[in-house]
Protein backbone atom coordinates (compact mmCIF):
# COMPACT_ATOMS: atom_id res chain seq x y z
CA UNK A 1 0.00 0.00 0.00
CA UNK A 2 1.33 3.86 -0.90
CA UNK A 3 2.19 5.84 1.75
CA UNK A 4 -0.83 8.07 1.46
CA UNK A 5 -3.24 5.37 1.20
CA UNK A 6 -1.39 4.01 4.58
CA UNK A 7 -1.67 7.46 6.29
CA UNK A 8 -5.46 7.50 5.07
CA UNK A 9 -6.22 4.27 6.70
CA UNK A 10 -4.17 5.16 10.08
CA UNK A 11 -6.51 8.43 10.08
CA UNK A 12 -9.50 6.39 10.24
CA UNK A 13 -8.29 4.29 13.02
CA UNK A 14 -6.75 1.31 11.20
CA UNK A 15 -3.64 0.82 13.60
CA UNK A 16 -2.20 -1.78 11.65
CA UNK A 17 -1.57 0.79 8.98
CA UNK A 18 0.22 3.12 11.71
CA UNK A 19 2.05 0.35 12.54
CA UNK A 20 2.99 0.03 8.71
CA UNK A 21 4.03 3.68 8.70
CA UNK A 22 6.08 3.26 12.37
CA UNK A 23 8.14 0.48 10.70
CA UNK A 24 8.30 2.36 7.39
CA UNK A 25 9.93 5.80 9.36
CA UNK A 26 11.34 4.25 12.71
CA UNK A 27 15.07 4.57 11.51
CA UNK A 28 15.04 8.15 10.32
CA UNK A 29 12.86 9.24 13.46
CA UNK A 30 15.72 7.87 15.41
CA UNK A 31 18.22 9.39 13.62
CA UNK A 32 16.72 12.85 13.91
CA UNK A 33 16.58 12.40 17.00
CA UNK A 34 19.98 10.74 17.57
CA UNK A 35 21.38 13.86 15.61
CA UNK A 36 19.81 16.43 18.83
CA UNK A 37 19.80 14.23 21.81
CA UNK A 38 22.01 11.74 23.28
CA UNK A 39 21.27 7.79 23.30
CA UNK A 40 19.31 6.68 26.29
CA UNK A 41 16.76 10.11 25.42
CA UNK A 42 16.89 9.56 21.67
CA UNK A 43 15.42 6.15 22.95
CA UNK A 44 12.64 7.14 25.46
CA UNK A 45 11.50 10.06 22.65
CA UNK A 46 11.10 7.50 20.03
CA UNK A 47 7.95 6.52 22.26
CA UNK A 48 6.53 10.16 22.69
CA UNK A 49 7.15 11.37 18.70
CA UNK A 50 5.20 8.30 17.41
CA UNK A 51 2.14 8.72 19.97
CA UNK A 52 2.35 12.88 19.06
CA UNK A 53 1.84 11.56 15.17
CA UNK A 54 -0.71 9.21 16.34
CA UNK A 55 -2.42 12.26 18.25
CA UNK A 56 -2.37 14.80 15.63
CA UNK A 57 -2.73 12.38 12.71
CA UNK A 58 -6.63 13.47 11.75
CA UNK A 59 -5.14 16.85 12.06
CA UNK A 60 -2.74 16.38 8.62
CA UNK A 61 -4.83 16.93 5.60
CA UNK A 62 -2.25 16.11 2.85
CA UNK A 63 -1.66 12.54 3.48
CA UNK A 64 1.53 12.70 1.20
CA UNK A 65 3.59 15.34 3.42
CA UNK A 66 3.21 12.75 6.24
CA UNK A 67 7.05 12.26 6.23
CA UNK A 68 8.01 15.95 6.56
CA UNK A 69 5.62 16.21 9.33
CA UNK A 70 6.59 13.43 11.16
CA UNK A 71 10.28 14.70 10.68
CA UNK A 72 9.28 17.93 12.22
CA UNK A 73 7.50 16.61 15.31
CA UNK A 74 11.03 14.62 15.54
CA UNK A 75 13.06 16.95 15.44
CA UNK A 76 10.95 19.82 17.58
CA UNK A 77 10.59 17.16 20.40
CA UNK A 78 14.18 16.83 20.31
CA UNK A 79 15.17 20.27 20.56
CA UNK A 80 12.34 20.89 23.40
CA UNK A 81 13.53 18.02 24.61
CA UNK A 82 17.27 19.63 24.95
CA UNK A 83 15.95 23.07 26.03
CA UNK A 84 14.06 21.85 28.97
CA UNK A 85 17.14 19.60 29.24
CA UNK A 86 18.76 19.88 33.09
CA UNK A 87 22.47 19.72 31.70
CA UNK A 88 24.18 16.38 32.51
CA UNK A 89 27.77 14.14 31.12
CA UNK A 90 26.92 12.64 28.36
CA UNK A 91 26.48 8.76 29.13
CA UNK A 92 29.47 6.34 27.66
CA UNK A 93 31.77 9.24 26.10
CA UNK A 94 34.65 7.78 27.96
CA UNK A 95 36.39 5.33 25.72
CA UNK A 96 37.06 3.30 28.66
CA UNK A 97 33.29 3.04 29.41
CA UNK A 98 31.34 0.24 29.00
CA UNK A 99 27.94 1.74 28.70
CA UNK A 100 25.18 0.28 26.41
CA UNK A 101 26.14 -0.72 23.45
CA UNK A 102 29.53 0.34 23.80
CA UNK A 103 32.16 3.07 24.87
CA UNK A 104 33.50 3.25 21.63
CA UNK A 105 30.22 4.01 19.30
CA UNK A 106 29.20 6.78 22.22
CA UNK A 107 32.66 8.11 21.50
CA UNK A 108 32.44 8.20 18.15
CA UNK A 109 28.77 9.87 18.84
CA UNK A 110 29.76 12.66 21.11
CA UNK A 111 32.30 13.39 18.07
CA UNK A 112 29.49 13.79 15.74
CA UNK A 113 27.55 15.80 17.75
CA UNK A 114 29.88 18.53 18.47
CA UNK A 115 29.69 18.76 14.36
CA UNK A 116 27.76 21.58 12.88
CA UNK A 117 23.83 20.84 12.78
CA UNK A 118 23.24 20.64 9.15
CA UNK A 119 25.94 17.60 8.92
CA UNK A 120 24.56 15.63 12.19
CA UNK A 121 21.24 14.54 10.79
CA UNK A 122 22.48 13.24 7.47
CA UNK A 123 25.89 11.55 8.83
CA UNK A 124 23.80 9.70 11.70
CA UNK A 125 21.21 8.32 8.91
CA UNK A 126 23.96 7.65 6.34
CA UNK A 127 26.41 5.85 9.41
CA UNK A 128 24.21 4.34 11.93
CA UNK A 129 20.63 3.83 10.49
CA UNK A 130 22.24 2.90 7.16
CA UNK A 131 20.16 4.43 4.92
CA UNK A 132 21.98 5.43 1.49
CA UNK A 133 22.15 9.25 0.13
CA UNK A 134 19.65 9.23 -2.16
CA UNK A 135 17.31 7.46 0.62
CA UNK A 136 18.50 10.33 2.72
CA UNK A 137 17.36 13.14 0.56
CA UNK A 138 14.02 11.41 -0.47
CA UNK A 139 12.70 11.03 2.94
CA UNK A 140 14.28 14.14 4.36
CA UNK A 141 13.75 16.22 1.42
CA UNK A 142 16.73 17.92 0.90
CA UNK A 143 18.04 17.86 -2.58
CA UNK A 144 20.19 15.22 -3.56
CA UNK A 145 23.29 17.46 -4.34
CA UNK A 146 22.46 19.09 -0.33
CA UNK A 147 22.70 15.45 1.19
CA UNK A 148 25.98 14.77 -1.08
CA UNK A 149 27.58 17.81 0.04
CA UNK A 150 26.55 17.00 4.06
CA UNK A 151 27.94 13.81 3.71
CA UNK A 152 31.23 14.53 2.37
CA UNK A 153 32.04 17.83 4.15
CA UNK A 154 30.79 16.22 7.21
CA UNK A 155 32.95 12.73 6.81
CA UNK A 156 35.94 15.64 5.97
CA UNK A 157 34.93 17.44 9.50
CA UNK A 158 34.64 13.41 11.40
CA UNK A 159 37.76 12.23 9.91
CA UNK A 160 39.51 15.48 11.04
CA UNK A 161 38.17 15.23 14.48
CA UNK A 162 38.44 11.34 14.79
CA UNK A 163 42.29 11.73 14.26
CA UNK A 164 43.08 12.27 17.69
CA UNK A 165 41.24 9.24 18.93
CA UNK A 166 43.81 5.92 18.63
CA UNK A 167 41.23 3.83 19.97
CA UNK A 168 38.60 4.84 17.09
CA UNK B 1 37.70 8.96 0.84
CA UNK B 2 35.74 6.86 -1.77
CA UNK B 3 32.77 9.57 -2.04
CA UNK B 4 30.61 7.04 -4.61
CA UNK B 5 30.52 4.64 -1.07
CA UNK B 6 29.56 6.99 1.04
CA UNK B 7 26.76 8.06 -1.30
CA UNK B 8 25.61 4.61 -1.95
CA UNK B 9 27.72 1.83 -0.90
CA UNK B 10 28.67 2.23 -4.61
CA UNK B 11 32.52 1.30 -5.95
CA UNK B 12 35.10 0.57 -3.86
CA UNK B 13 34.35 0.29 0.17
CA UNK B 14 36.21 3.11 1.82
CA UNK B 15 37.86 1.11 4.92
CA UNK B 16 37.03 3.87 6.88
CA UNK B 17 33.73 4.78 6.36
CA UNK B 18 33.14 0.95 7.01
CA UNK B 19 34.90 0.81 10.24
CA UNK B 20 32.33 3.57 11.29
CA UNK B 21 29.52 1.79 9.86
CA UNK B 22 30.32 -1.06 12.02
CA UNK B 23 31.13 1.42 14.94
CA UNK B 24 28.03 3.45 14.96
CA UNK B 25 25.73 0.51 14.03
CA UNK B 26 25.64 -0.29 17.60
CA UNK B 27 23.33 2.76 18.23
CA UNK B 28 20.79 2.01 14.99
CA UNK B 29 17.46 1.88 15.89
CA UNK B 30 16.40 -1.75 16.51
CA UNK B 31 12.70 -3.01 16.26
CA UNK B 32 13.24 -4.94 19.46
CA UNK B 33 13.67 -1.78 21.08
CA UNK B 34 9.63 -0.83 20.66
CA UNK B 35 8.28 -1.21 23.92
CA UNK B 36 5.21 0.73 23.27
CA UNK B 37 2.04 -0.80 21.71
CA UNK B 38 0.27 1.72 19.02
CA UNK B 39 -3.03 0.04 20.40
CA UNK B 40 -2.92 2.57 23.52
CA UNK B 41 -2.96 5.99 21.83
CA UNK B 42 -2.59 8.60 24.78
CA UNK B 43 -0.22 6.98 27.70
CA UNK B 44 -1.69 8.69 31.65
CA UNK B 45 2.09 10.63 30.92
CA UNK B 46 1.05 11.87 28.09
CA UNK B 47 -2.61 12.91 28.80
CA UNK B 48 -1.01 14.67 32.25
CA UNK B 49 1.89 16.66 29.73
CA UNK B 50 -1.39 17.10 27.51
CA UNK B 51 -3.63 19.00 30.29
CA UNK B 52 -1.11 21.03 31.69
CA UNK B 53 0.11 22.15 28.14
CA UNK B 54 -3.39 23.40 26.63
CA UNK B 55 -4.40 24.98 30.36
CA UNK B 56 -0.80 26.89 30.36
CA UNK B 57 -1.67 28.01 26.86
CA UNK B 58 -5.72 28.45 27.46
CA UNK B 59 -4.15 31.00 30.38
CA UNK B 60 -1.51 32.40 28.29
CA UNK B 61 -3.65 33.00 25.06
CA UNK B 62 -6.15 34.38 27.23
CA UNK B 63 -3.48 36.84 28.79
CA UNK B 64 -2.14 38.00 25.56
CA UNK B 65 -4.41 37.34 23.40
CA UNK B 66 -4.93 41.24 22.91
CA UNK B 67 -1.62 42.08 22.24
CA UNK B 68 -1.68 40.07 18.98
CA UNK B 69 -2.95 41.74 15.43
CA UNK B 70 -3.86 39.63 13.24
CA UNK B 71 -5.58 42.30 10.85
CA UNK B 72 -7.81 41.68 7.58
CA UNK B 73 -6.86 44.03 5.06
CA UNK B 74 -8.93 45.67 2.13
CA UNK B 75 -6.91 43.34 0.03
CA UNK B 76 -7.89 40.06 2.00
CA UNK B 77 -7.72 36.72 -0.25
CA UNK B 78 -8.37 33.26 0.31
CA UNK B 79 -8.27 30.51 2.95
CA UNK B 80 -4.64 29.07 2.85
CA UNK B 81 -3.10 26.05 3.70
CA UNK B 82 -1.12 28.01 6.01
CA UNK B 83 -2.33 27.35 10.25
CA UNK B 84 -1.18 29.89 12.46
CA UNK B 85 -0.88 28.80 16.11
CA UNK B 86 -0.25 31.07 19.16
CA UNK B 87 1.15 30.29 21.83
CA UNK B 88 0.75 26.17 21.54
CA UNK B 89 -3.08 27.42 21.15
CA UNK B 90 -5.28 26.00 18.72
CA UNK B 91 -4.23 26.23 14.88
CA UNK B 92 -6.15 28.85 13.01
CA UNK B 93 -6.28 29.33 9.07
CA UNK B 94 -4.43 31.89 7.30
CA UNK B 95 -5.81 34.14 4.40
CA UNK B 96 -3.65 35.44 1.71
CA UNK B 97 -2.99 39.34 1.81
CA UNK B 98 -3.36 38.52 6.15
CA UNK B 99 -1.01 40.62 8.35
CA UNK B 100 0.36 38.90 11.34
CA UNK B 101 2.10 40.94 13.97
CA UNK B 102 3.30 38.92 17.35
CA UNK B 103 3.98 42.30 19.49
CA UNK B 104 3.83 40.99 22.68
CA UNK B 105 3.38 36.87 21.59
CA UNK B 106 5.84 35.12 23.06
CA UNK B 107 5.89 32.04 20.33
CA UNK B 108 3.93 31.65 16.84
CA UNK B 109 4.14 29.32 14.87
CA UNK B 110 2.98 29.11 11.12
CA UNK B 111 2.40 25.70 9.44
CA UNK B 112 1.24 23.87 6.31
CA UNK B 113 1.40 20.47 5.48
CA UNK B 114 2.49 20.76 1.89
CA UNK B 115 5.13 23.64 2.24
CA UNK B 116 6.80 23.62 6.08
CA UNK B 117 6.65 25.33 9.29
CA UNK B 118 7.47 28.91 9.93
CA UNK B 119 8.81 30.00 13.32
CA UNK B 120 7.78 33.74 14.03
CA UNK B 121 9.45 35.48 17.35
CA UNK B 122 7.71 38.63 18.94
CA UNK B 123 7.62 41.44 17.65
CA UNK B 124 7.52 40.75 14.30
CA UNK B 125 5.42 41.61 11.39
CA UNK B 126 4.80 38.59 8.91
CA UNK B 127 2.53 39.38 5.61
CA UNK B 128 1.20 36.25 3.41
CA UNK B 129 1.50 37.62 -0.33
CA UNK B 130 0.37 34.65 -2.12
CA UNK B 131 -0.28 31.24 -1.48
CA UNK B 132 -0.65 29.03 -5.12
CA UNK B 133 0.62 25.90 -6.14
CA UNK B 134 3.46 26.81 -7.39
CA UNK B 135 4.47 29.57 -5.18
CA UNK B 136 4.08 30.42 -1.62
CA UNK B 137 5.16 34.01 -0.83
CA UNK B 138 5.58 35.82 2.54
CA UNK B 139 6.79 39.12 3.53
CA UNK B 140 8.89 39.72 6.58
CA UNK B 141 8.69 43.45 7.29
CA UNK B 142 10.58 43.34 10.59
CA UNK B 143 11.07 40.21 13.21
CA UNK B 144 12.90 37.00 13.29
CA UNK B 145 11.22 33.81 11.58
CA UNK B 146 13.10 30.06 11.49
CA UNK B 147 11.81 28.33 8.54
CA UNK B 148 11.59 24.71 7.99
CA UNK B 149 10.31 23.82 4.16
CA UNK B 150 10.03 20.38 2.91
CA UNK B 151 8.37 21.99 -0.61
CA UNK B 152 10.01 21.76 -3.80
CA UNK B 153 12.81 23.76 -3.59
CA UNK B 154 12.34 27.73 -5.21
CA UNK B 155 8.62 27.13 -4.20
CA UNK B 156 8.76 29.24 -0.98
CA UNK B 157 9.98 32.82 -0.76
CA UNK B 158 10.18 35.38 1.54
CA UNK B 159 10.33 39.05 0.56
CA UNK B 160 12.35 41.46 2.36
CA UNK B 161 12.37 45.16 2.09
CA UNK B 162 16.33 44.59 -0.24
CA UNK B 163 15.78 41.54 -1.27
CA UNK B 164 13.70 38.06 -2.19
CA UNK B 165 15.08 35.46 -0.07
CA UNK B 166 14.12 31.79 -2.12
CA UNK B 167 14.13 28.70 -0.83
CA UNK B 168 16.30 25.73 -2.14
CA UNK B 169 15.31 22.70 0.28
CA UNK B 170 16.46 24.29 3.90
CA UNK B 171 16.35 25.31 6.93
CA UNK B 172 17.34 29.28 7.69
CA UNK B 173 16.48 32.02 9.89
CA UNK B 174 15.77 35.41 8.67
CA UNK B 175 16.41 38.54 10.62
CA UNK B 176 14.74 42.23 9.58
CA UNK B 177 15.19 45.08 11.61
CA UNK B 178 13.01 47.97 11.78
CA UNK B 179 15.51 49.81 9.60
CA UNK B 180 15.15 47.68 6.35
CA UNK B 181 18.54 45.84 6.88
CA UNK B 182 18.17 41.72 6.67
CA UNK B 183 20.37 38.78 8.35
CA UNK B 184 19.85 35.33 6.79
CA UNK B 185 21.86 32.08 8.54
CA UNK B 186 21.87 28.58 6.97
CA UNK B 187 21.50 25.31 9.11
CA UNK B 188 20.49 22.98 6.52
CA UNK B 189 20.07 23.27 2.42
CA UNK B 190 20.81 26.38 0.56
CA UNK B 191 18.74 29.81 0.20
CA UNK B 192 19.03 32.44 -2.33
CA UNK B 193 19.30 36.11 -1.61
CA UNK B 194 18.24 37.99 -5.05
CA UNK B 195 17.65 41.80 -5.84
CA UNK B 196 17.66 43.50 -9.43
CA UNK B 197 19.89 41.33 -10.52
CA UNK B 198 22.20 40.61 -7.61
CA UNK B 199 22.51 37.51 -6.27
CA UNK B 200 23.81 35.63 -3.37
CA UNK B 201 23.62 31.93 -2.85
CA UNK B 202 23.93 30.84 0.60
CA UNK B 203 24.46 27.09 1.77
CA UNK B 204 24.84 25.62 5.42
CA UNK B 205 26.62 26.68 7.67
CA UNK B 206 26.82 30.36 5.99
CA UNK B 207 25.22 33.79 6.21
CA UNK B 208 24.75 37.07 4.41
CA UNK B 209 23.20 40.30 4.76
CA UNK B 210 21.13 42.79 2.63
CA UNK B 211 20.66 46.36 2.73
CA UNK B 212 17.83 48.69 1.35
CA UNK B 213 19.04 50.32 -1.67
CA UNK B 214 21.66 48.43 -2.02
CA UNK B 215 20.65 44.75 -2.37
CA UNK B 216 22.63 41.59 -0.86
CA UNK B 217 25.70 41.79 0.47
CA UNK B 218 28.76 39.31 -0.08
CA UNK B 219 28.17 35.67 1.70
CA UNK B 220 30.44 34.41 4.11
CA UNK B 221 30.74 31.15 6.40
CA UNK B 222 29.85 31.69 9.75
CA UNK B 223 33.45 30.12 11.37
CA UNK B 224 35.69 32.50 8.55
CA UNK B 225 38.07 35.09 10.07
CA UNK B 226 36.78 38.20 11.84
CA UNK B 227 39.61 40.07 9.36
CA UNK B 228 37.46 38.89 6.15
CA UNK B 229 34.07 39.57 7.15
CA UNK B 230 34.71 42.86 8.45
CA UNK B 231 37.04 43.75 5.24
CA UNK B 232 34.16 42.15 3.65
CA UNK B 233 31.24 44.71 4.96
CA UNK B 234 33.65 47.56 4.47
CA UNK B 235 33.59 46.25 0.79
CA UNK B 236 30.30 45.69 0.20
CA UNK B 237 29.31 49.14 2.07
CA UNK B 238 32.21 51.59 -0.19
CA UNK B 239 33.51 49.39 -2.95
CA UNK B 240 37.09 50.21 -1.15
CA UNK B 241 39.74 48.38 -2.62
CA UNK B 242 41.79 48.56 0.39
CA UNK B 243 38.98 45.93 2.49
CA UNK B 244 38.85 44.18 -0.80
CA UNK B 245 42.84 43.55 -0.82
CA UNK B 246 42.46 42.85 3.23
CA UNK B 247 39.50 40.28 2.68
CA UNK B 248 41.72 38.31 -0.11
CA UNK B 249 44.10 37.90 1.87
CA UNK B 250 42.39 36.66 5.36
CA UNK B 251 40.36 34.26 3.27
CA UNK B 252 41.14 30.32 3.70
CA UNK B 253 40.26 28.08 0.68
CA UNK B 254 36.95 26.42 2.20
CA UNK B 255 36.20 30.66 2.23
CA UNK B 256 35.86 30.05 -2.00
CA UNK B 257 32.26 30.49 -1.54
CA UNK B 258 33.28 34.26 -0.99
CA UNK B 259 35.83 34.52 -3.50
CA UNK B 260 33.37 32.97 -5.98
CA UNK B 261 30.16 35.79 -5.19
CA UNK B 262 33.36 38.55 -5.36
CA UNK B 263 34.75 37.67 -8.91
CA UNK B 264 30.97 38.52 -9.95
CA UNK B 265 31.03 41.89 -8.20
CA UNK B 266 34.40 42.98 -9.28
CA UNK B 267 35.72 44.53 -12.55
CA UNK B 268 39.02 44.94 -14.05
CA UNK B 269 42.12 45.36 -11.80
CA UNK B 270 40.29 43.78 -8.60
CA UNK B 271 38.83 41.03 -10.76
CA UNK B 272 42.08 39.95 -11.48
CA UNK B 273 43.06 39.65 -7.97
CA UNK B 274 40.01 37.96 -6.71
CA UNK B 275 40.85 35.63 -9.73
CA UNK B 276 44.44 34.93 -8.31
CA UNK B 277 44.03 34.70 -5.01
CA UNK B 278 40.63 32.09 -5.82
CA UNK B 279 43.18 30.42 -7.96
CA UNK B 280 45.51 30.07 -5.11
CA UNK B 281 43.24 28.76 -2.73
CA UNK B 282 40.74 26.25 -4.96
CA UNK B 283 41.96 23.89 -7.25
CA UNK B 284 40.55 24.71 -10.45
CA UNK B 285 40.02 22.55 -13.43
CA UNK B 286 42.47 22.68 -16.70
CA UNK B 287 39.47 23.96 -18.47
CA UNK B 288 39.34 27.28 -16.60
CA UNK B 289 41.15 29.75 -18.23
CA UNK B 290 41.87 33.24 -16.36
CA UNK B 291 41.14 35.16 -19.32
CA UNK B 292 37.59 33.40 -19.80
CA UNK B 293 37.06 34.05 -16.19
CA UNK B 294 38.34 37.75 -15.86
CA UNK B 295 35.63 38.26 -19.19
CA UNK B 296 32.44 36.72 -17.02
CA UNK B 297 32.02 33.64 -19.51
CA UNK B 298 29.02 31.91 -17.77
CA UNK B 299 30.07 28.43 -18.38
CA UNK B 300 33.77 29.22 -16.81
CA UNK B 301 32.31 31.07 -13.76
CA UNK B 302 29.69 27.91 -13.19
CA UNK B 303 33.03 25.40 -13.62
CA UNK B 304 34.68 27.42 -11.37
CA UNK B 305 31.60 27.53 -8.73
CA UNK B 306 31.51 23.38 -9.23
CA UNK B 307 35.77 23.10 -8.56
CA UNK B 308 33.96 24.53 -4.85
CA UNK B 309 32.57 21.18 -4.11
CA UNK B 310 29.41 22.79 -2.71
CA UNK B 311 27.51 20.86 -5.37
CA UNK B 312 26.75 21.45 -9.38
CA UNK B 313 25.76 24.51 -10.36
CA UNK B 314 23.24 22.14 -12.93
CA UNK B 315 20.40 21.91 -9.90
CA UNK B 316 20.71 26.26 -8.82
CA UNK B 317 20.27 27.34 -12.38
CA UNK B 318 17.88 25.42 -13.33
CA UNK B 319 15.75 26.48 -10.80
CA UNK B 320 17.12 30.35 -10.84
CA UNK B 321 15.53 30.59 -14.28
CA UNK B 322 11.77 29.89 -12.37
CA UNK B 323 12.39 33.01 -10.62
Amino acid sequence: MQEAALVRAAQSGDRAAFGTLYEQHERLVHGALLARVCYQDAEDLMQDVFVRALERLPSLREPAAFCGWLLTIARRMAADHQRSKVPTAEPGISLSGGTRPDGQSFAVLAIIHRLPESYRETLILRLVEGMTGPEIAARTGLTPESVRVNLCRGMKLLRAQLEGHENI
Amino acid sequence: MNEDYLWDRSGEPDADIVHLEHVLGDLRWSKTQRDFTLTTPVRWRGRQRAWWTAAAAAVLVLGVGTALLVRRTQTIGPVTSWQLSLAGGKPSAVRAGQVIETAGIPHATMGSDLIGEVDIEPDSRLRLLAARTDEQRLALDHGTIHARIWAPPAEFVVDTPSAKTVDLGCQYTLRVTKDGVGFLTVNMGWVAFQSHGIESFIPAGAACTTRPGHGPDTPYFLDAPEALTQALTQFDLTGSNKALNIALAAARPQDGLTLWHLLQRTHAKERSDVYDRFASLITLPSNITREAILRGDRNSIDAAWNALQLGDTSWWRKWKRQW
